[in-house]
């Protein structure tokens, strides 16, 4: 069994050897092996038969060494030379209490709260692509777009209809937001800032850092991979509950950390409670600051 | 007087030990009954010989008997400690041992779990990675294939102790 293991570690680290960047094809085929392999040693590993044997993987070290081999093909210089830079700017007028949702894929994203009743998003898109003409052609598909209705206002980003190895792009946003609106974020691969809301805070992302400061209204944020950031103001009154499953959590205010199997929480009411702060990663970090 | 009575009483009459009336009693009654009569020579005979037996000196093989008692039972006693402190340090070895596994096993159960996320995260980026292979797609790939060889390293280092 251990031989038909290894044999499987060889043959997938080996297909990664030495890949120069090549088409998206060839990147999924490579990934494909690494996977593969990867999930035969966790199928391995999980039979605890074998694991109460004691089963001795000698293929890891190599595995980390060849791990190196893909680190080229992933984190490469990209070889497009045509970047296009294309600016989005609009601002609408706000009603008090109407709440913003930002939906976001591939970027960052900045909030900060003004006194006016505008919101103003300003979007760079950078697009790097192997063509002038593929450039223009997908510039034109990725866009910002903000959809006004009664009860809200949505930005969302748009991506091409139709994805290709050729293109690759991400969007900034910077959002100026009245500090009475809720809002409401969504991402996916990017940072997430705010500074300054009054209102109810909602922040989910999967693979990039949030960050909130100042923030004076309830907070909602969920995480998978990356760190969460809290700096509350001085002397905040609040409800605390933060929870990570394989992450760390440092504070500054007097909560009750405690851990139950996977998941380290930290709970605590500050002053009164008068607001609610829940903060849930997966595998994140999470700090609890408070200004001085 | 009847002769049980008597007969309960008779050594201590001949010992000199029963007095007043019960001791005129038992002399009234050995005058009158032979068979009590009969048994008090008896037990008066026997008395006498027992005083004139000499000294008995023990013999040697009872001293070393002794001996050998009280070293049996000091053996006993020593290998009775020796034996639970053993048990002793079993139980505290085998309670370590146990609650390192658990340990072990907690730790290992997390890394478990923890890989379990990351295939869902690898899939994800692999989804957002046909979509837009942009550089922080490509890197977060990379970090969370390069998280679960850790994690799987970690679960093999863990087997290997």
């Amino acid at each position: 069994m251990k031989r038909i293991v290894f044999s499987i570690l060889v043959i997938g680290c080996g297909l990664l050897e030495a890949q120069p960047y090549g088409s998206l094809d060839d990147l999924t085929a490579q990934l494909d092996s690494l996977t593969y392999y990867l999930d035969s040693l966790h199928k391995n590993l999980e039979d605890r038969w074998l694991y109460s044997k004691k089963i001795r993987l000698k293929g890891i070290e190599d595995v980390l060494k060849r791990l190196e081999n893909l680190e080229s093909v992933l984190l490469w210089e990209s070889p497009f030379k045509y970047e296009t830079i294309k600016e989005f700017k609009q601002e609408i007028k706000t009603t008090r209490g109407t709440p913003v949702f930002i939906y976001h894929k591939f970027g960052d994203i900045i909030i900060y709260a003004s006194d006016s009743d505008e919101l103003k998003v300003d979007g760079v898109i950078e697009l790097v692509s192997k063509s002038r003409e593929i450039a223009k052609e997908y510039a034109k598909e990725i866009n910002v777009k903000i959809e006004e209705s009664e009860d809200k206002i949505k930005v969302i980003t748009l991506s091409p209809v139709k994805s290709s190895p050729a293109v690759h792009y991400q969007i900034n946003l910077k959002i100026l937001l009245p500090k009475w609106s809720p809002v409401v974020v969504r991402n996916a691969f990017g940072d997430v800032e705010i500074e300054g809301i009054e209102e109810r805070c909602s922040v989910n992302t999967r693979f990039g850092k949030i960050g909130l400061r100042e923030i004076k209204g309830p907070i909602e944020v969920a995480n998978k991979f990356g760190k969460i950031e809290l700096t509350l103001a001085h002397k905040i009154s609040c409800n605390i509950s933060a929870m990570t499953t394989f992450g760390d959590i440092e504070t500054d205010l007097p909560l009750k950390i405690e851990r139950d199997r996977f998941i380290l929480k930290a709970l605590g009411v500050i002053e009164d409670g008068r607001i609610w702060i829940k903060l849930n990663g997966k595998n994140s970090d999470i700090y609890i600051r408070v200004l001085k | 007087m009847r002769c049980e009575e008597v007969s309960e009483n008779l050594s201590s009459y001949i010992d000199g030990e029963v007095k007043d009336k019960m001791e005129k009693n038992i002399s009234a009654h050995l005058k009158k009954c032979e068979r009590c009569k009969k048994e008090a020579y008896e037990l008066r005979l026997i008395k006498t010989e027992a005083r004139s037996l000499s000294p008995i000196e023990p013999p040697d093989w009872i001293w070393s008997n002794i001996k050998n008692t009280i070293w049996r039972q000091r053996l006993f006693k020593r290998v009775f400690a020796i034996a639970s402190a053993a048990c002793l340090a079993i139980v505290i070895v085998g309670s370590l041992f146990f609650i390192r596994t658990s340990q072990k096993r907690a730790k290992t159960d997390i890394a478990f779990e923890r890989l379990k996320t990351l295939d869902e995260a690898i899939e994800e980026c692999r989804e957002s990675l046909r979509v837009n292979p942009n550089a922080r797609v490509r890197k977060t790939l990379y970090n969370m294939y390069k998280e679960q060889v850790e994690t799987i390293n970690l679960i093999c280092s863990e087997g290997r102790e």
